[in-house]
Parts: structure tokens; sequence; C-alpha cells
């Protein structure tokens, strides 16, 4: 069965960090530029472009028109997102080959949040009632989300602590990764909270970089450098209705999401060899491991603690480090990082064998989007 | 500093006085949707559940149980450096809607599932909101 309809073809990134002096924009065209060549192709093949905004982007920053004018392109099809994020930015491209609006898309991001000292202090980035009384940062709601967890299922700090010391084992493999300094659990458990019960390995850092991936349909990959990584399936689910929702924080339609997923592509979890889920928060990954069914709700607690998530265990998850320990890159690094994978690239950290992976985003507690990759087209 | 009543226009709303005016005489005054009857906060225009505009104000009951709490130990925003530690409780009123508001005392050990009853303290001089404290007195 040719189950695939759209492949990545091509994927470009630029250094992970601070980048001071270079427009977000400007450093979404270095990511652009790259991941052509990746593709082997010049820009005279893209047909469609998708845009992804960095957070906080003023005016046009980073819009298609932005990036089309930059890049000299007149695509057939061309999108910016209101909230683009990797994986939302991906289906919008993924959907318009379906549709036939265009062939071949260039997807662009680039931030340069760190050098320019955002402040991610507003939940919801605007004055609300929860700001009102001091609920500010994501990391109020997800210590919320994770203090649900431990009551209610018994989880424990040091079982939330394996999520973050997982990655950072991951990332001490991975050359581009940020935060490569050893951290053990004990290195954890003696860390001060920032929101109890979370501490500061809980929660995203800020970085600059930029990412840009080619996604073709799948049956043209043969136009292209190199072995395709194709999009088995596809799946999002909303919850916007927020507080009106009887469990906003545990966030339960991950799980709609991923038995749509998984159906789509007629996979089950015990297939995924690789996952990434975007990780904000250690808390999203608790929650989406459960939602995807690679442990019972509540058990992901003791899922992290057992080691199933780190180098050499069972789930190898976020094998770049991810958004603890790599770089703040709104999921576009997990999905470098996932088709690096496949393609058999990642040099000490390569997961042997791997052929189909997980990747999981999910915008707080507004809605989520999953896809299957794969070496195989079906 | 932005006082919190220039920067939080909900707070001079004239559409919104029922609830402040509840808040002052430490009660929980909410919107009523008057076809179904859906108490729903935060204020809308509109019900959400049946999207009828029309509403009443009504008192809802001070009690409820904690969906969960978050116990800052760093100020992460502006204003809330001379709170810290403070703890925010997300309580689900028995009478429906999902409220946000301090847990006071602060306790890191509240536990999912506890009563709490309502309490009013003042978020900025001359502006009292809702707070939470357990049923019982503090686990502490």
């Amino acid at each position: 069965m040719n189950l695939a309809k759209t492949a990545i073809v091509g994927i470009g990134a630029t250094e992970q960090g601070r980048i001071p002096g270079e427009s977000a924009s400007e450093i979404a065209v270095r990511a652009a530029i790259a991941a052509m060549a990746d593709a082997g192709i010049d820009k005279s093949r893209i047909d469609g472009l998708v845009t992804c905004r960095p957070p906080f982007a003023a005016g046009r920053v980073g819009t298609d028109e932005d990036m089309g004018q930059r890049l000299g392109m007149n695509p057939a099809f061309a999108s910016t997102l209101e909230y683009g994020a990797c994986a939302f930015s991906l289906h919008l491209a993924a959907a318009a080959i379906q549709a036939g609006l265009c062939n071949t898309v260039l997807l662009t991001y680039g931030t340069n949040v760190r050098s320019a000292a955002a402040d991610f202090s507003g939940a919801g980035f605007s004055k609300d009632w929860q700001s009102l009384v001091g609920l500010v940062h994501i990391a109020g709601p997800a210590a919320m989300a994770a203090r649900r967890h431990m009551d209610l299922y018994g989880t424990t700090e040091e079982q939330i602590g394996w999520v973050a010391v997982a990655q950072r084992e991951w990332a001490q493999k991975n050359p581009i990764a940020i935060f490569r300094d050893p951290m053990t659990i004990e290195d954890y458990l003696a860390s001060p909270y920032m929101v109890e019960p979370l501490r500061r390995a809980d929660l995203t850092m800020i970085s600059d970089g930029g990412a840009a991936v080619i996604l073709t349909r799948a049956d043209r990959t043969k136009d292209f450098r190199g072995k395709p990584v194709y999009l088995l399936s596809m799946a999002q689910q909303s919850a916007m209705r927020g507080d009106q929702n009887p469990d906003k924080l545990m966030r339960p339609w991950i799980a709609d999401m991923a038995q749509r997923t998984y159906a789509q592509a007629g996979l089950r979890p015990a297939d995924m060899n690789l996952a990434y889920l975007q990780d904000p928060t250690s808390v999203w990954v608790l929650q989406m491991l459960e939602g995807f069914g690679f442990c019972g709700v509540g058990e992901a607690g003791p899922f992290v603690w057992e080691g199933h998530t780190r180098p050499g265990g069972s789930l190898p998850v976020n094998t770049n480090g991810g958004q603890l320990s790599e770089c703040y890159m709104w999921n576009w690094m997990h999905l470098y990082e996932a088709v690096r994978q496949l393609r058999g690239e990642c040099g000490e950290r390569q997961v042997a064998g791997a052929e189909v992976a997980l990747h999981a985003q999910t915008h707080d507690f507004w809605k989520g989007a999953a896809t299957i990759l794969s070496t195989h087209a079906g | 500093m932005t006082s919190l009543a220039e920067s939080f226009p909900e707070i001079a709303d004239p559409a919104l006085a029922p609830f402040w005016d509840g808040v002052r005489a430490e009660k929980i005054i909410l919107q009523s949707c008057g076809k179904c009857g859906y108490m729903r906060w935060p204020p809308a225009p509109r019900c959400p559940e049946c999207l009828s505009a029309t509403a009443q104000w009504k008192e809802a009951a001070p009690t409820g149980i904690l969906i969960s709490h978050a116990t800052y130990h760093r100020a992460l925003g502006a204003g809330t450096a001379a709170a810290v530690p403070y703890s925010v409780a997300l309580v689900r009123l028995d009478d429906g809607p999902q409220l946000y508001g301090r847990l006071e005392p602060h306790d890191a050990d509240a536990k999912a599932g506890a009563a709490v009853r309502a309490c009013f303290q003042e978020i900025e001089p001359g502006i009292p909101f809702i707070a939470w404290r357990l049923e019982g007195g503090s686990q502490r």
C-alpha cells in the first residue's frame, strides 16, 4: 500500500544559541538556503511557501510576504499561520500539496528571541484573568498539571526529573545542543524550584536559531537528492474551550489525536522506533507518553523513571535533547532530528535501524498536531 | 509600575460592575445564561453553551474543589516579586465554573480534590479579588 502522499526531501538548520546582530527573518533565510542545498535543488523548483512567524514577531516578520521578498520567490501557494509552530505548519504544507495547490513546499522558521530578550511572562501572552492573580509564564499552568499528575497518580518529583535527565543524556551526544553539561537525577533534585513542583530543568530554554524543511509529493521524491522521509499520517485536535473543559490541565484530548494518527497509518505505539514530543515543559512529555499510548494513563512517571526514553531505552524520546537541552525552536529541531535519525545521520546518538518516528506537538492547552514519519512510503 | 487598573481594563468595565461589586461584598457573582442557565466564567457577551446573549448575574456558592495549584518560588512576571512565594489555585466551583485565585495561606502540600472556600483579599490596594483557603485550614 502506498500510504504516504508527501515526503520531506530537504532539511536545513543554522547554528543554535545566540545569534546577535541578525534578524529573525535573515536567520530563516540561511536555514532555507541550507534546506535547498540538502535537497539538491535551487529555488526555481519550489512552488509553495509556508512560513512560521517567531514568538512576539512584529508586523510582517516571518510571514510569507516577508520571506517571499527575501528569498525572491513567487510561489503558487504561500501562507503563514497565526500560530504556525512546526507541526501545524507542516500539516498546512502537506494539506496544500494533497489538495493540488502546489507540489513542493519550502517551510521556514527563524527566531532571535534570545538576543532580543523577549518577555515570556504573560500566560497566554496577554493580560488576562489568570495573570491578574499571578498565574504568569507557562511554568505556572505546567506546574499545576504536574501537581495534579502527582496527586492523581502518585507521580514523584524524581520521576518527573527523569524527563529532563534523559534528554540531557541525549544532548551530550549532540554537538549542536546548547545544554550539554552532565546532569544527574541528584543534580536535578538538588536544584531549586521555579514554580513548585517544577525546576529550571523542567522548562524550555530560550535560544536563537533557524530551521527549514522541503516537503514534496511522495511520487516526486526521485527528483531530489538523498533519502526521503515520508509522512504516513497526520492528525490534530483542539481544546479551544480552555477552562470550560472539565479537565483542561491533563489534556485528555491528546489521546483522541493519537488514536487518529495511529489509525490513519495502520500502526500502533509499539511500531514507533522514536518519539519526538515537544517539550516546553517536562510535563508535556509525560502527558504525551500517556496520550500516545506508550504507557497507561498515570503511568508516565514510572515509565521515564525505568529509563525507557534514555539512550539505549526501548523508546528513545527527543534524541536531540529537545527544548530542555538542545534549543528552543518551537519543535522545528525535533523534526530536523527525526529526519536525520531516519536517514541514519546522527552519529554517536544514532538509533540503529530506526524506520518510524512519531513527531507530536501541543500548543499549550489549545491544540495539538501529530505526524508519523517513516523511511517507507507505506 | 503600571497599576492593575490601568493594564487590566476589565476592572473598570461598567458591564462587569456586578462582579466587582460582588467581590467587594465578599460574594461570587457570575453570569448565568438567561436561556439555558449555564454559569460562565470569565464574563462574556454570550453563553458559550447555547449562544444566547441573555444573562443574569447570580451569586454562586463560595465553595468548590481544588483542581490543582502551583507555588511560585521565583517572580516570573512583572509585579509578582513582592508576593513570592505564593500559590495560585485552579478551583472548580460547586456551581460549575472554574476560577483561578491565590491559595491562602500559600500551601505547597494542598492536594487535588481538597474542599476549598472563597476568601477575599486585595491583589493591589483597592482591588479585592477571590482567593481560596482549604476547608478545615492549611494542611501544614
